[in-house]
């Protein structure tokens, strides 16, 4: 049975239709990505699974049971935009946050003090919020969310705006999670992230589920598209093959669109070995970032951003 | 333990700790002890400055020597030349001098030379002194002796008994009526305050999305009713402590009073004060007859109306975007308790007419009106139910409203809502 289970969620703003018919199924301890472009209907989806919002029509279940206001307990959720009172301590704002979450003062503030800690964040206790730098934030605000160890975590967007250095914190620290049997559930258009993590996706525009499944085979299912070459000497020789389509190019490298598979890559290699040294020769499957950005336009929608 | 419990004690303790709370509540009653003990105080050292008035009498019925007699540190006897005092007053050993010409008596008129300035209180001491001496010259002048003179000159005073079933009691209703719209105001800024507070901190949660962190762990009227009665308690636990620091630094102020009266006890000090128609000092000193009800219906009145208007704040604050959205919506609600606060002098001067009952049944101005008529009246008792009854209905009917706004308001962002839009909010609620 899958740990979070969406069967024909619907939501409606006014006749404005955000989310529509979504349904997919999260299995425990995945790393769960929910791709799309600005105002696909991320943020609701994520609400809904909070239960901040309550769905128009359609089931949100948690281990086969009907998500109920008690479950808010078992999860954790770091919104898109950080929510922290700036005139308190980090410590306060994370001893509230916890006692919300069902803990006692004690356990809230122990917790807090260790898992600062374990963040690089140890004596940050008596800081105020306002003086934190928005990495700093991102820290707090993300503790705030698994103080309570929850089974479920919900990040929407949780990398924009950190510095590499801190992304390579949070990745750790939610690699452990997952590996602890953490369900983790995140929003985002940075496609590079997802790749590196994510074990499942789903794709939404408009509202609506456009690409879904296991990343490894949403990739395999796009096929061979793309050679990669690299070579000494210039590149001049691909000016010369008729109805050769190039997607990025650079003085010793390119990337070449497959339109007849293999048997074209064979071909532009024998090419490539008669006019320069090759080096690298390598058959690709399709980025993320190119899977997203074809079905979203597929999709029609121009308000594509990523 | 319930998530509105938790964030109703947050919200207390987070407040009452700040410096902010602190400051306020120990300012207030100093400055109440400044306002009521710095007028007696003064009235008692006579700060008036040395004032010396030469009197020049050329009318020969000894009206200047009367005239020193009535206050021999202000006026004196002169037999300077005019030109003399004259220079003297421009020397400014003297503040100025009064002529009573030849004719002075029949005419009913003097001169005063002075530099000028000095304010009223040279002028009002001169006209009740001599005003005093012309008239009882003008007496004696037609055959009336002293003793009639004297019975002329008696003043009557009024004392106010009021009458109740048990027992005649000093009237205290000018007293009560003063203290009730004192009270009056003090609910009137306090819904400001506490109402202010309440409406800030829900735009700060909305504008900084806590309030998305708060959504995912409570109901969001937990949110709200948890809100205001954290706040609500702040208010309460400064009111307390208000009127605990009053009394202490009026028990202080009164026991200055008795030293600075030369007199022994309390009572002593009262009817000295009286006496002098300090009315500041027989206020501090007389302690007014409080009952339960007063106090009861006060809190109650205080905290209906906090929880009234709050909420609705809290639901205004929840539809605005910013600050400026807040000056706009809040309007058509602050209107409502600024209006009884134009309408208290009347009602302190006929709390029992038909005009201020049917306003004080309004439960919009209830809280403010309901205190004033308590305290300067004797409000029937049907009233006082119908008030309780109609406040606590419709105070439940706003946190009704404001909850169906504030749980859509919240999550909205970006633009101000319309009236119409915030109608429709709460018909889906």
């Amino acid at each position: 049975m899958a740990f979070l289970e969406l069967d024909q969620v619907t939501k409606f703003y006014g006749s404005y239709c955000a989310n529509d018919k979504i349904t997919f199924q999260v299995e425990r301890g995945r790393l769960f990505g929910v791709l799309g472009p600005n105002g696909a209907g991320k943020t609701t989806l994520l609400r809904m699974i909070t239960r901040i919002l309550l769905p128009d029509s359609g089931a949100i279940l948690v281990e086969g049971k009907p998500l109920a206001r008690e479950d808010q307990h078992r999860i954790g959720y770091v919104p898109e935009e950080r929510g922290l009172y700036k005139n308190l301590t980090v410590l306060d704002n994370l001893r509230y946050f916890g006692q919300l979450k069902g803990l006692s003062y004690t356990d809230a503030t122990m917790r807090a003090v260790q898992w600062l800690e374990r963040m690089d964040a140890s004596g940050w206790e008596k800081k105020k919020v306002r003086e934190l730098s928005k990495g700093m934030s991102q820290k707090v605000q993300f503790i705030a969310s698994v103080l309570h160890e929850p089974p479920l975590l919900v990040l929407d967007e949780p990398f924009s705006g950190l510095d590499p250095l801190n992304v390579e914190v949070f990745l750790n620290v939610i690699a452990e999670l997952r590996v602890g049997g953490t369900t983790i559930l995140f929003s985002t258009h940075v496609m590079e992230q997802v790749e590196q993590m994510c074990d499942d996706i789903v794709l939404i525009n408009r509202g609506r589920i456009v690409e879904s499944g296991v990343l490894r085979h949403v990739k395999a299912r796009y096929g061979i598209r793309r050679l990669e070459l690299e070579f000494e000497g210039g590149g001049e020789f691909l000016d010369r093959i008729p109805s050769v389509r190039i997607l990025e190019r650079s003085d010793h490298r390119a990337a070449i669109e497959l339109s007849r598979g293999i048997a074209e890559a064979q071909e532009l290699i024998a090419i490539a070995l008669q006019h320069t040294q090759l080096r690298r020769a390598e058959c690709v499957e399709p980025t993320l970032r190119e899977i997203f950005i074809e079905t979203v336009r597929r999709t029609q929608t121009d308000e594509v951003t990523a | 333990m319930s998530t509105a419990w938790i964030i109703a004690r947050h919200e207390f303790l987070s407040r009452v700790q700040t410096k902010g709370f602190i400051f306020s509540t120990l300012l207030a009653p100093l400055g109440i002890l400044l306002l009521v003990a710095v007028p007696i105080i003064l009235s008692q050292l006579q700060v008036s400055p040395e004032r010396r008035i030469a009197v020049c009498d050329e009318s020969g019925y000894g009206l200047a020597a009367t005239l020193v007699a009535t206050d021999s540190s202000l006026f004196m006897l002169t037999d300077d030349p005019l030109d003399t005092l004259r220079a003297k007053v421009l020397a400014q050993e003297l503040t100025g001098y009064l002529l009573i010409p030849a004719d002075g008596l029949q005419r009913d008129s003097v001169v005063f030379f002075s530099r000028g300035g000095g304010g009223f209180g040279i002028h009002e001491a001169l006209t009740v002194a001599v005003q005093d001496v012309f008239r009882r010259q003008r007496l004696l002048a037609h055959g009336a002796d002293t003793a009639l003179i004297r019975l002329a000159e008696q003043r009557t005073k009024i004392e106010r008994v009021k009458v109740t079933a048990e027992r005649t009691e000093r009237d205290q209703t000018a007293l009560l009526t003063i203290i009730g719209y004192g009270l009056s105001m003090v609910v009137y800024t306090l819904l400001f305050i506490y109402g202010g507070i309440v409406m800030r901190s829900v735009l700060e949660e909305k504008t900084n999305r806590i309030v998305e962190i708060l959504a995912s762990s409570a109901r969001p009227f937990d949110i709200m009713l948890g809100k205001i009665t954290g706040v609500g308690a702040v208010g309460l636990f400064q009111l307390v402590l208000w009127i605990a620091l009053t009394g202490a630094t009026m028990a202080i102020a009164g026991s200055i009073l008795v030293s600075m009266s030369g007199t022994a006890t309390q009572m002593d000090a009262l009817a000295y004060y009286r006496s002098q128609d300090n009315d500041f000092a027989a206020l501090v000193l007389q302690a007014p007859s409080l009952s339960v009800l007063h106090v009861v219906a006060f809190i109650f009145f205080f905290l209906s109306g906090y929880v009234f208007y709050s909420t609705l704040f809290a639901g205004i604050a929840a539809a605005a975007d910013t600050e400026q959205d807040i000056q706009t919506l809040q309007a058509p609600v602050s209107i409502f308790i600024v209006l009884p606060i134009l309408t208290l002098p009347m009602i302190m001067n006929a709390p029992d007419s038909t005009f201020a009952a049917i306003l004080s049944l309004v439960p919009m101005f209830t809280p403010i009106l309901m205190v004033i008529r308590i305290f300067a009246t004797d409000v029937p008792w049907w009233q006082i139910a119908a008030s309780i009854v109609l406040m606590i209905g419709s105070t439940f009917g706003a946190v009704w409203l404001a909850g169906r706004i504030y749980r859509i308001g919240i999550l909205r962002y970006g633009q101000r809502p319309t009236f119409r839009q915030i109608l429709r909010w709460i018909a889906e609620g």
